[in-house]
């Protein structure tokens, strides 16, 4: 299958008082037509950097940005800022923001605001636009009507529909999803990642879909990866990954969601996630490693196929 | 959908409005403001800036039947007193009013005509005059007519006061309060009357109008005689075609709504004209300075880097520059007119402190996840500081720029204060200066003082109350409940 979306390498790190963070740290991970990739891991560990990487949305602070992005076979990271933000932005990568509510510009309808990316790239009148918008609110499940009201009028969830209306509207390949459903209550969170499945297979687009709830990630993801302090330390297909993790993290990381029928004791990973700034030498993981080995401190472990299509950053394989 | 349109609402200007209403500091902004709206096109209309700008002037000799630092008339109902006002009498008015007597009369076989003028008027106040003067308008070619001028005060004493020779054939004035001839005259006559020497001069107004016993020696204790006054006027007129009008004005101590200043002017245009400088002009600089911070200020939050230091240092500098030192160094050596010194304050206003606060705001704004997200929907700079930046930190920007409207207005007030103002202009600086110049407060016109100042403060209270209104809506934390 060709590849939509291919990252190769990719280097973002921010300057800062204290020191370079290295946010995302040489990471590569590639994408089909119609496929999830869920990322997943701990807070603070880089995947909302790796996002925003991908879609060039780099903080003033940026240090260094490197590496090769490839859509649709084209290297866009070549593009300039006037290009990538043309074509690139909104028309083939579109992005669902971290909270819905602040997300939206408090002072503007809904309408208006779902419409902005149409007005800005396809240079359409408000009257043209507004008629897409329309089809594009009714798409996630909301009532023409709302259009004409402020962001505070409505419930979470809504505010969530009419982020991914926005997201959708100029009908994007891809639709990077930044936790979400992070601030929604349970019922609101599988009415929205319905309402993704149902998107999906509709408009056959391809979702980066970027959590911490692995048990919510279950839902959607065809492929997924687990980041750790900067790294991607584990890929593979969720068959495997759901059933299999193989990275010592990972396993962590399963073992500490809750599940309903079974009785099971909670894990939790000792120690905090490490500084970005100073990331342990070695494998990342090695202080909180439970089968951590002296070769762990020394050498960086390389990306490893361990079985097809699940790839493992580790030295036990 | 009710719900929908009443939240609407409150983003218009109705709402807004309502909203203010609902403050008791706003409703009564909005009502002083009003007023003084309705005020200033009320003036501009009925006093267009070319007349306001003759009669402040006093060109034509406009004012010379006002007189001189004349209190509101409305000062009697506050003290009590009937405070004399114009009486002006005119001979051209024989017929058309009672009390007056023209008689021409040729003298057979000549070519001189008899005068005889009578002036008939009472005197009901409770203070004398504050100045006589008598007005002729003569027609003759050589020879000026000779006139004669008696007075006769209502105990039937007559007086005569002088003989006099019309000096020119146009308009002639006669100051009565002043002529020397007249003042010796009635000294004279009051010592011989009374039996008494007086140690100091009596003024002529006095001796006229007064009651003559001893009180009259002292200007303490001379009380006016109420009654009917006659003035008469016999004369010859040398030529066939000579003629001759009389206009006597005795000069009250209370005069309009307003009063009159050391030149005689009424103080209503100053007052009047006034308000529409002083709003137009705070309310301007206010609103030109306030955008312009505003584009600096978003400039340079949204810009960083070195156009954001370049303008802070910028401000850093411009705000330890003595602005009003500057703005008096300019105004002294220039005679600037009020547009002109608008544009100073703004030059030297540019890049003020309300740039800092302005860019902190931006700089928060700036972070906001739903600019990042109209970033990243490809959102043009632009698009992003009008759509959505500015309309965020516009709200509280407002109340900011309606209280700094008084500042200005004072500004303005202050230079003309200073006497560097516009100087063609009537304003209420140019009155306290006039008055403060004129010993306002040493001779007891407070009136001449109180009025502009009033006006200012109410200016200012204005805008103040209308400021705490607006801030209380804009500023969640403040509101009550």
């Amino acid at each position: 299958m060709k590849k939509l979306l291919d990252v190769k390498n990719l280097y973002l790190y921010f300057a800062t008082r204290k020191g370079i963070v290295k946010a995302v740290d040489n990471v590569s991970l590639s994408l089909n037509k119609g496929e999830t990739l869920a990322l997943v891991g701990e807070s603070g560990c880089g995947k909302s950097s790796l996002a925003k990487a991908i879609i060039r949305l780099l903080p003033r602070n940026t240090h260094t940005y490197k590496g090769e992005v490839y859509l649709n076979g084209e290297n866009i990271m070549e593009y300039g800022e006037k290009k990538f933000r043309k074509e690139v932005r909104w028309k083939k990568i579109s992005m669902v923001f971290q909270g819905a509510l602040n997300s939206l510009n408090p002072i503007l309808k809904v309408g208006f605001q779902i419409a902005e990316p149409l007005i800005i790239h396809e240079n359409m009148s408000k009257e043209g636009a507004y008629k897409r918008v329309k089809e594009a609110v009714k798409l996630v499940g909301l009532h023409e009507a709302f259009i004409d009201r402020y962001p505070f009028e409505l419930s979470g969830g809504m505010r969530q529909r009419v982020v991914i209306a926005m997201a959708l509207v100029t009908r994007p390949n891809i639709v990077i999803l930044d936790e979400p459903t992070s601030a929604l209550d349970v019922i609101t969170q599988a009415n929205i990642m319905n309402l993704l499945k149902r998107l999906k297979a509709e408009f056959n687009l391809s979702y980066i879909y970027i959590t911490h709830d692995i048990a919510v990630s279950s839902e959607l993801a065809d492929k997924v990866a687990v980041m750790y302090a900067g790294k991607i330390v584990e890929i593979a297909s969720s068959e495997i990954f759901y059933r299999n993790p193989s990275h010592p993290y990972a396993k962590k990381l399963m073992a500490s969601v809750p599940t309903l029928r079974s009785e099971k004791k909670l894990d939790f990973i000792p120690g905090a996630p490490p500084s970005l700034i100073n990331p342990p030498r070695g494998c990342r993981f090695h202080p909180r490693c439970p089968n951590a080995m002296p070769i762990c401190r020394r050498e960086e472990p390389k990306m490893k196929e361990v079985e097809p299509e699940h790839f493992v950053k580790c030295w036990l394989y | 959908m009710i719900y929908l349109s009443t939240v609407g609402a409150e983003y218009s200007i109705k709402g807004i409005a309502k909203e203010i209403l609902s403050y008791k500091s706003g409703v009564i902004g909005i009502a002083i403001l009003l007023f003084l709206i309705f005020l200033s096109i009320y003036t501009v209309i009925t006093i267009p800036y070319d007349q306001a700008i003759r009669m402040w002037r006093g060109e034509d000799r406009m004012w010379i039947e006002n007189p001189r630092n004349a209190v509101p008339i409305w000062y009697k109902y506050i003290f009590g007193k009937n405070i004399p006002e114009n009486i002006a009498i005119d001979s051209r008015d024989f017929g058309k009013k009672l009390g007056i007597v023209k008689v021409i009369s040729d003298i057979p076989g000549t070519n001189f005509k008899k005068l005889y003028i009578e002036f008939t008027f009472t005197y009901p106040y409770d203070d004398f005059p504050s100045e006589i003067n008598v007005f002729f308008f003569a027609k003759y070619n050589m020879n000026a007519p000779l006139l004669y001028i008696y007075w006769i005060k209502p105990n039937n004493r007559k007086i005569e006061l002088l003989s006099y020779i019309v000096r020119s054939p146009r308009e002639d004035i006669l100051y009565l309060s002043i002529n020397p001839v007249i003042g010796n005259k009635l000294q004279n006559y009051i010592e011989k009357t009374v039996g008494e020497e007086s140690e100091v001069f009596i003024p002529v107004e006095m001796a006229l109008f007064a009651v003559e016993d001893r009180t009259l020696l002292s200007s303490l204790t001379a009380k006016p005689l109420n009654g009917v006054y006659k003035v008469i006027i016999e004369g010859m007129l040398f030529e066939k075609d000579a003629d001759i009008d009389v206009r006597l004005v005795v000069y009250g101590k209370a005069w309009g709504m307003f009063g009159t200043d050391d030149l005689r002017r009424d103080l209503l245009i100053p007052i009047l004209w006034g308000t529409p400088v002083a709003i137009s002009f705070g309310l301007s600089a206010s609103l030109l300075i306030s955008i312009i911070h505003l584009i600096i200020a978003v400039a340079s939050g949204w810009y960083g880097k070195w156009v954001d230091s370049l303008i802070q240092r910028l401000t850093e500098i411009y705000m330890i520059i003595p602005f009003l030192s500057f703005l008096i160094l300019i105004a002294t050596f220039y005679k600037l007119n009020i547009v002109i010194i608008l544009m100073i304050i703004i030059v030297l206003n540019i890049f003020g402190g309300g740039i800092k606060s302005t860019r902190a705001l931006v700089m928060q704004i700036k972070n906001y996840p739903y600019i990042e997200a109209a970033l990243a929907y490809g959102a043009s700079s632009r698009r992003i500081i009008f759509l959505y930046i500015i309309p965020k930190i516009l709200p509280p920007m407002v109340p900011g720029l309606i209280s700094s409207v008084p500042g200005f207005v004072f500004l303005e007030a202050g230079l003309s204060f200073l006497g560097l103002g516009d100087p063609y202009l009537p304003t209420w600086g140019k009155v306290i200066n006039d008055a403060f110049t004129g010993g306002a407060m040493y001779k007891g016109y407070y009136y001449w003082v109180l009025e502009p100042s009033l006006m200012l403060i109410l200016t200012a209270l204005a805008f103040a109350f209308l400021g705490f209104a607006l801030d209380r809506i804009v500023n969640p934390k403040l509101k009550e409940m």
